[in-house]
């Protein structure tokens, strides 16, 4: 605990770790602002505006033309433009087309918010934990530091202990009030009710499903975030830990970036079920992640068009980053321990 | 409780470079006494450095045995290591943070408060500069603050890998004035340098190493007599006739000139004697010291080491 304590302050005394955690929050700070904006309804200012914009298309002599053609042709039952069902008002500009106003729904809400925070919050923190023990190879204190205490594996421990926890808290508040803010603005302008809205996939539809969602399941995916963000913090700390270098184990993110997510996906073509970003979404989101593809028949129009749905659960994502986690902190560990420190 | 504070027996470490394998030690025997100062001298490259580091935990040993205060390490290392300080190769602190805060976090390291490091930064006359960032300071203060850090243990043995690279001649002066002082209240100082005048001024036992193995070793006194007699250097008139007549009475006398250098006396009054019999008269007689340094250029030349 001791340790853990000392390496605690000095993750605090470094600039680096106030400057991303800050820059972290107040990303997580304006995308909750813009969710809370979108979820205010439109002003008095806002709607006439919106009014007007309408009224300046109406205005347009194409609109009328294409009114006119409309209903020329399903005067003369012609079908090749227009379905005979086709309503041609609507061809006519809405108030709604300009005021792009949806009402807030909190778990629909949540469901976008805390996976973008903890997304950010998690790049913040494998940022610091590589910089936090990148910074100590690079001044060769490491090697004071086990002059003071030689016991590799507490000093290990201590230190992806401390950039968890540096990173934990800080998290912790982003989505507290993440959780606040939303449930404030569906309270007050839309629906607070505990339903989560996804859709079937099926051949030629999407269906929407409702599902009844818990409290519990809504702070499991907060605890799931923040275990994410405390994770990645620590995959940081156990990259720069094995390169002994924070360039090193940024530049392997970078790598894994373009390489494995980038190019990966372009010749792949679609998302494969063991890439990160798939295993993450499946741990973040409410009742895991589908991966859905399409058969060419889709396209082509010839054969039934059955879409190969792969769903990763939250269980799915969770055994693969930590099995990926804890591989990472045994290679890194046994590193630390065999190398020679210079 | 031991007398020897270090000591290694068939110390062994290869390293493997693009050039290949690289002997840094092989086989190094090594005792070091407790109390006093102790030098740890060698050739660049000769294993000083990496000798230190496998005492201290920080580097692997291919083979061999090793024991600090009698204990073996590194395998029990964390039960001797809060009586021993080391500074090894350069001062090595977070650039950012001041000097005390540096020395607050390794205090904090093995429960030692902040009034200790108020102590030491005194110590070391560090005081008035302790809230300056570390990279601020000038090369010797930064020596001074390792060494201040070295001291938050209250150290039995002190370890100091070349001490005195790169300051100046006050900066060598008051690290030799802090290492005669902390060896004067009964730490064992070992220091590692190739400032061969600086180290025979403060030390009292040395060790000569090459090549990873131990050359000559013990108290200073000892190291400078086993390197064979102290010789006499002799001015005479007749050099040439003088050298004869010594060399004819089985004494080693090499030219230094006008000078002769004699050894294998076992008094100088023989020499005086042997000449005047033969009628030539000393000018000029005066022994020639051994020094500690070229004790050291003649048990690496003796190995080939230069």
């Amino acid at each position: 605990m001791r340790l853990l304590r000392v390496e605690l302050a000095r993750l605090r005394s470094r600039r680096a770790y106030w400057l991303l955690v800050v820059l972290a929050l107040a990303g997580a700070l304006l995308a909750v602002g813009a969710s809370v904006n979108d979820a205010r309804p439109p002003t008095a200012g806002e709607i006439a505006e919106a009014q007007r914009l309408v009224d300046q298309e109406l205005n347009q002599p194409y609109i009328q033309e294409e009114l006119e053609r409309c209903e020329e042709s399903q005067a003369d039952g012609e079908t090749e433009l227009y379905p005979p069902d086709f309503d041609c008002n609507d061809i006519l500009p809405r108030l709604e087309y300009y005021l792009y106003y949806e009402e807030p729904n909190f778990v629909d809400d949540l469901q976008e918010l805390v996976p973008a925070v903890a997304l950010m919050l998690a790049l913040a923190g494998a940022l610091v934990g590589a910089t936090f023990v990148g910074a100590e190879w690079a001044a060769g204190t490491i090697g004071t530091h086990l002059l003071f205490e030689p016991r590799r594996g507490r000093v290990f421990a201590a230190k992806a202990g401390a950039v968890a926890i540096g990173l934990a808290l800080p998290a912790l508040v982003a989505l507290g009030v993440v959780y606040l803010s939303t449930w404030l603005a569906a309270s007050e302008w839309g629906s607070t009710e505990l339903v989560s809205i996804s859709y079937e996939f099926s051949e030629d539809f999407q269906t929407e499903v409702i599902t009844a969602v818990s409290w519990l399941d809504l702070g499991l995916m907060g605890v799931r975030a923040l275990l994410l963000v405390a994770g990645a913090a620590v995959g940081g700390y156990v990259l720069a830990m094995a390169f002994r270098s924070s360039l090193a184990a940024v530049g392997t993110v970078a790598a894994y970036g373009l390489v494995g997510e980038g190019l990966v996906r372009a010749l792949w073509g679609g998302v494969p079920p063991w890439l990160l970003s798939s295993r993450v979404s499946a741990w973040l989101l409410l009742g895991g992640y589908d991966i859905v593809e399409y058969p060419e028949s889709c396209n082509t129009g010839a054969g039934p068009c059955e879409p190969d749905i792969v769903t990763l659960s939250a269980l799915d994502g969770g055994l693969y980053l930590g099995g990926l986690l804890a591989a990472g902190l045994i290679v890194s560990y046994v590193l630390f321990r065999r190398r020679d420190v210079t | 409780m031991s007398e020897l504070v270090i000591e290694t027996t068939g110390l062994r470490k290869t390293y493997v470079t693009r050039r290949g394998r690289q002997v840094a030690l092989d086989g190094l025997d090594l005792a070091v006494p407790r109390g006093g100062v102790h030098g740890f001298l060698g050739p660049n490259g000769s294993g000083k450095t990496t000798t230190i580091r496998m005492v201290l935990g920080l580097s692997r040993a291919d083979a061999g045995t090793m024991r600090l205060f009698g204990t073996e390490v590194p395998q029990h290392l964390p039960s001797v290591i809060d009586r021993v300080g080391a500074v090894v190769e350069q001062p090595r602190l977070f650039p950012a943070f001041s000097g005390r805060r540096n020395l607050l976090l390794l205090a904090r390291t093995i429960g030692t408060d902040g009034k200790r490091v108020d102590e030491v930064l005194e110590t070391v006359g560090l005081r008035e500069r302790g809230k300056d960032r570390y990279k601020a300071y000038s090369l010797g203060m930064k020596q001074r603050l390792a060494i201040a850090a070295t001291l938050l243990k209250k150290p039995d043995l002190l370890v100091l890998d070349e001490p005195t690279n790169g300051l100046d001649p006050s900066g060598i002066r008051e690290i030799r004035d802090m290492v005669r002082a902390l060896a004067s209240g009964g730490t064992t100082v070992l220091i590692s340098s190739h400032l061969l005048a600086e180290v025979e001024q403060v030390c009292d036992s040395v060790s000569i190493i090459g090549r990873g193995r131990l050359l000559a070793g013990g108290s200073v006194a000892d190291v400078l007599r086993g390197t064979g007699p102290a010789s006499v250097r002799v001015r005479v008139a007749d050099p040439d006739a003088s050298q004869a007549v010594l060399v004819e009475r089985g004494l080693m006398v090499r030219r230094d000139g006008d000078l002769l250098l004699v050894e294998g006396a076992a008094d100088a009054a023989d020499i005086t004697r042997m000449l005047a019999e033969r009628g030539h008269y000393v000018r000029e007689l005066a022994a020639v010291s051994h020094d500690l340094e070229s004790v050291f250029l003649e048990v690496t030349e003796g190995e080939g080491l230069r």
